[in-house]
């Protein structure tokens, strides 16, 4: 079983002091709309380094009520906040690969202190997550949509006696 | 980091999203969370729920405010959330788990055959969905091929994450070196024989069980069936290309595969013939942004990655336009299908 006191020296050991000071304080709280906040609950959960078996620290259990919360905040920000409009949004997905890159080190250190796989592994991985978000930057001013060549009865049909029409496909942005 | 496949895509085309990371690991998707937040997006365009999945999981899989769900994690899980998810009817894609079969030929490049087969499926201690367990072996290289992965096993360096000299380090979990070590004992019961590893690693403290192979397996024991997400591979002899590949897509699984031979024709034949989302020739695991990756079967649906991925955060819709706005006749007809 997991030690209940945190000792974040003993719990990350090996770990460099920008990691650890992640570590420290308080727990771990839910982003919601742009703030950090409990879970509405107040619960916390353990998370344990499974190489020594400490707790690394806590996390806000969150539940239905702050998915509620967090939904309303995405669905504002979608509906009715800027941010669809804000596009094309590449600068943001290569702002946070340049800030994966130069918070690598301390990353791929938590990523090994939570899941116990090897250091060169996360590193391996950060370098990836970072690579994702320039992949996807690249998309959002490559995304044209696609036009499809006009059905000729379609156009027959609808406009009658002409003989030509527009048809066009294109794909526009989902709500998630 | 998968949560990097969905929201970098989900951000790319404007949406917004709400992220649950997995309760083993809160930790970088709440640092990243941070960084976001340095970015200087606006509020609520990410949002981070650390918690369960029964809990905060389920509410989102069943939440009528979200439109699309991304799921990397076990297929039972999957299977629960494409079930919550219809009430709404939201769009979902599963990256879920695998058996994912490595086919090795007598004219492979030997060498990078056994260790990248050795990384193919110890990499992250095993607990990878496309984690090449079980390795298709053909039969006058079986022994062979058995000693030198079991001596590439013997090399592993199990021991403490952080210390770059280590090449394994613990399970991410309590539960999960219980489970795995379930399944060693399984493998004895069913008659398999450990060739290398077997067993907790000699650490006092943490999860760690020792990388271990498995000879004298056949595709129809639970062992290669199963997926054990553990450090554990089982090797399977096989005849010629036609009892690979039957044997190989003998699985409920779809994830990934591999091939190992220098005859360009049939690797290619091979690759076609294996039923998995990402086929590997003369390597394994290899993930770059541009490759779809994905699963068919029970492995999921859905492909992350690559411009496939595109249409799982779009919509799509056909837009169509009249060159001349006469009402020319009033009779066409209401429903057009072509």
């Amino acid at each position: 079983m997991a030690v209940a006191v945190t000792s974040i020296e003993s719990a990350a050991a090996g770990a460099s002091t920008v990691a650890r000071q992640f570590l420290q304080g308080p727990p771990k709280q839910l982003l919601i709309g742009g703030k950090w906040v409990a879970a509405k609950s107040g619960k916390t959960f353990e998370t344990i380094n499974p190489a020594n078996e400490e707790v690394l620290g806590l996390a806000a259990e969150g539940d239905k009520a702050d998915v509620d919360e967090a939904v309303i905040a995405a669905r504002n920000a979608f509906e009715t906040g800027k941010w669809p409009s804000m596009g094309p949004h590449q600068r943001y997905l290569f702002a946070i690969a340049d800030l994966i890159e130069s918070h690598g080190d301390e990353l791929a250190e938590l990523i090994t202190l939570d899941n116990g796989k090897p250091i060169a592994e996360s590193i391996a991985e950060i370098e990836g997550a970072a690579s994702s978000f320039r992949y996807y930057g690249g998309w959002a001013t490559k995304f044209y949509g696609e036009t499809n060549p006009s059905a000729p009865d379609f156009s027959t049909i609808r406009c009658g006696n002409q003989s030509v029409s527009a048809g066009r496909s294109f794909r526009g942005t989902a709500r998630s | 980091m998968t949560l990097s496949w969905k929201i970098a895509p989900a951000l790319a085309f404007g949406n917004t999203l709400v992220l649950k990371p997995a309760e083993q690991t809160p930790l970088v998707a709440i640092r990243l969370g941070e960084l976001i937040c340095e970015t200087g997006l606006p509020d609520g365009v990410v949002n981070i729920v650390t918690g369960f999945g029964p809990t905060a999981g389920g509410a989102i899989a069943s939440h009528p405010g979200i439109d699309k769900v991304a799921f990397t994690g076990p297929t039972e899980v999957g299977k629960l959330i494409l079930q919550a998810s219809a009430g709404n009817l939201k769009r979902v894609s599963l990256e879920l788990g695998g058996k994912s079969p490595n086919v090795i030929f007598p004219d492979a490049p030997m060498e990078q055959a056994v260790a990248l087969s050795a990384a193919g499926v110890f990499r992250n201690q095993g607990q990878v969905c496309c984690a090449a367990t079980r390795m298709f072996v053909q039969e006058r290289i079986y022994d062979e091929f058995a000693d030198r992965i079991a001596k590439k096993d013997d090399e592993i360096n199990l021991g403490a994450p952080l210390d770059r000299a280590t090449t394994m380090g613990p399970l991410v979990s309590s539960e999960q070196p219980e489970r795995v070590l379930g399944y060693l004992k399984l493998a004895n019961e069913e008659g398999a024989k450990a060739k290398a590893g077997g067993g907790r690693g000699p650490q006092e403290k943490g999860y760690f069980v020792k990388p271990t192979i498995y000879t004298e397996v056949k595709n129809e024991m639970r062992i290669a069936r199963e997926e054990i997400f553990g450090p554990v591979a089982v090797l399977i002899p096989f005849k010629d290309e036609t009892d690979a590949v039957l044997q190989g897509n003998d699985t409920t699984y779809g994830l990934g595969a591999g091939v190992w031979t220098r005859d360009v024709s049939r690797a290619h034949k091979v690759a076609r013939a294996l039923r998995a989302g990402s086929v590997w020739i003369n390597c394994y695991g290899l993930i770059d942004p541009i490759s779809p990756f994905g699963g068919y079967k029970q492995s999921g649906f859905g492909r992350e990655l690559g411009p496939q991925s595109i249409d799982l955060y779009t919509r799509q819709v056909g837009l169509r336009e009249a060159l001349t706005i006469e009402l020319v006749d009033d009779s066409f007809p209401a429903v057009i299908c072509d």
